[in-house]
């Protein structure tokens, strides 16, 4: 008599479920890990992108034309729209806003002698009913021209001849002030006298995505630093670092 | 005698779980790969460019060319040389020479080297470590980098360029090392 082997039993049932049930608990992890890698890829994308470009944007106007000035600025007294700056009772990301202006060494006939870098917090969207600000995102944003005067000389409007925008990530550290550091050296020396504006840029981690701009200063030219490392306003702070000779250091600085 | 078609389900279930797991462990080593890919080829970031550019014209206001400046200064600038083949490398961050420091100060200028990495890396192997040894770790993975191309033109002359570290303190006391490059 033949004995029919048919069918599975209950043992192997349950431990092909067991089996497959370990095996899928493996790789969700794997997945996970996976997805959260291509995350962090995108994230170290963005803000390597909108590094270099605001980078590019400004080393073009400083390599055309030098740089006169550099200090800190309001944001609030820019070109920008107050109500699209995100500025919540109860936060402190006032507090991390960036801005630097830099006047230009252009000539008479240019009048785009400005520029603006600016790290802030806009919203993209408004309720139309109710018209309140939503969906608030991080910006880095250049732009370079000149604001018109009344006669009373107080500034009117803001005529933009370059813009250049990022998003940056929600992941971002700016507890850092943006700093200048540059070199005084005497017309008698051979070398030029070399500048570098650093805008401290961090992600959650800790890896720096700074905003670095460097360019040589010639010594016929003028430069002035104004430093407001101890202001109040925590977003209105900058730092000038000088070496070289200690007199062209100390008439360069301007410390308010 | 039992005859056996096909498969139990075990054995299907075991098969299938294998075969998942040799995928997920595929994609993720190509995930890998892509971003190791992408990290070299940023390794060269924007503004080191333009630093890299004005150490150039620096060394060119000083002493006419790099080549001048490596060979004229020889308190800060080493010669090593090997089968015919010779580099220099130059200690800025230690030189005494504030004509040169101070000026390359804010670009945080460490080291400059010239050479070819063409000539160093087609030496043979006990040659070519012994070249290599003169140069900061991080130098040398930036050399293997540029390939035994670099600093070789196409009727197969070589040439030497300039390499550029850099050393950027951090205010919190870190500090992170890059390198970049330019034919002078």
């Amino acid at each position: 008599m033949h004995k029919y082997n048919r069918g599975v039993t209950i043992v192997e049932i349950l431990i092909s479920i067991l089996i497959i049930a370990i095996v899928m608990v493996f790789l969700y992890r794997l997945f996970i890990q996976v997805r959260n890698e291509e995350e962090g890829n995108a994230i170290q994308s963005q803000f390597v992108i909108a590094q270099s470009q605001i980078e590019q944007a400004v080393e073009e106007d400083l390599v055309d034309y030098g740089v006169k000035s550099i200090k800190a600025c309001n944001i609030y007294n820019v070109d920008i729209d107050d109500n699209s700056i995100y500025n919540e009772p109860g936060t402190n990301d006032l507090d991390n806003y960036k801005c630097l202006e830099i006047t230009y060494n252009t000539p008479s006939n240019i009048v785009d002698n400005t520029g603006y870098i600016m790290i802030y917090k806009y919203y993209t969207r408004y309720d139309n009913k109710t018209l309140q600000g939503k969906d608030p995102k991080w910006i880095v944003r250049y732009t370079k021209g000149h604001f018109d005067v009344d006669v009373s000389g107080n500034r009117t409007k803001w005529n933009s001849q370059t813009q250049v925008t990022n998003e940056l990530p929600d992941e971002l550290d700016l507890s850092e002030i943006p700093y200048v550091t540059y070199s005084r050296t005497p017309n008698t020396l051979k070398m030029n006298d070399t500048l570098k504006i650093v805008l401290p840029i961090k992600d959650s981690v800790g890896l720096h995505y700074d905003i670095n701009l460097t360019i040589d200063i010639n010594h016929d030219n003028e430069f002035t630093c104004t430093s407001t490392e101890n202001s109040s306003n925590l977003y209105y702070r900058l730092k000038c670092n000088c070496t070289g000779d200690s007199n062209l250091c100390s008439s360069s600085i301007d410390k308010k | 005698m039992r005859k056996k078609n096909g498969f139990v389900l075990v054995e299907t279930a075991i098969v299938v779980s294998v075969l998942s797991i040799t995928l997920l462990m595929l994609y993720s080593s190509y995930s890998h790969i892509l971003r190791v890919t992408r990290s070299r080829n940023t390794y060269v970031h924007t503004d080191n460019i333009y630093s890299t550019y004005l150490v150039k014209k620096q060394l060119e206001k000083y002493n006419g060319s790099v080549s001048n400046f490596v060979v004229s200064n020889s308190s800060i600038c080493k010669l090593y040389s090997d089968s015919g083949i010779s580099e220099y490398v130059c200690d800025i961050a230690n030189a005494t020479s504030e004509q040169i420091t101070v000026p390359l100060a804010p670009l945080e200028v460490d080291k400059i080297y010239y050479l070819s990495p063409a000539e160093i890396l087609n030496l043979i192997e006990s040659s070519k470590e012994n070249m290599l040894m003169h140069l900061d770790a991080t130098t040398i993975d930036y050399v293997k980098s540029l390939g035994n191309t670099s600093g070789k033109s196409d009727t197969g002359s070589t040439y030497k360029i300039m390499i550029v570290k850099y050393k950027k303190q951090y205010s919190d006391g870190s500090y992170e090392i890059l390198h970049s490059s330019m034919e002078v």
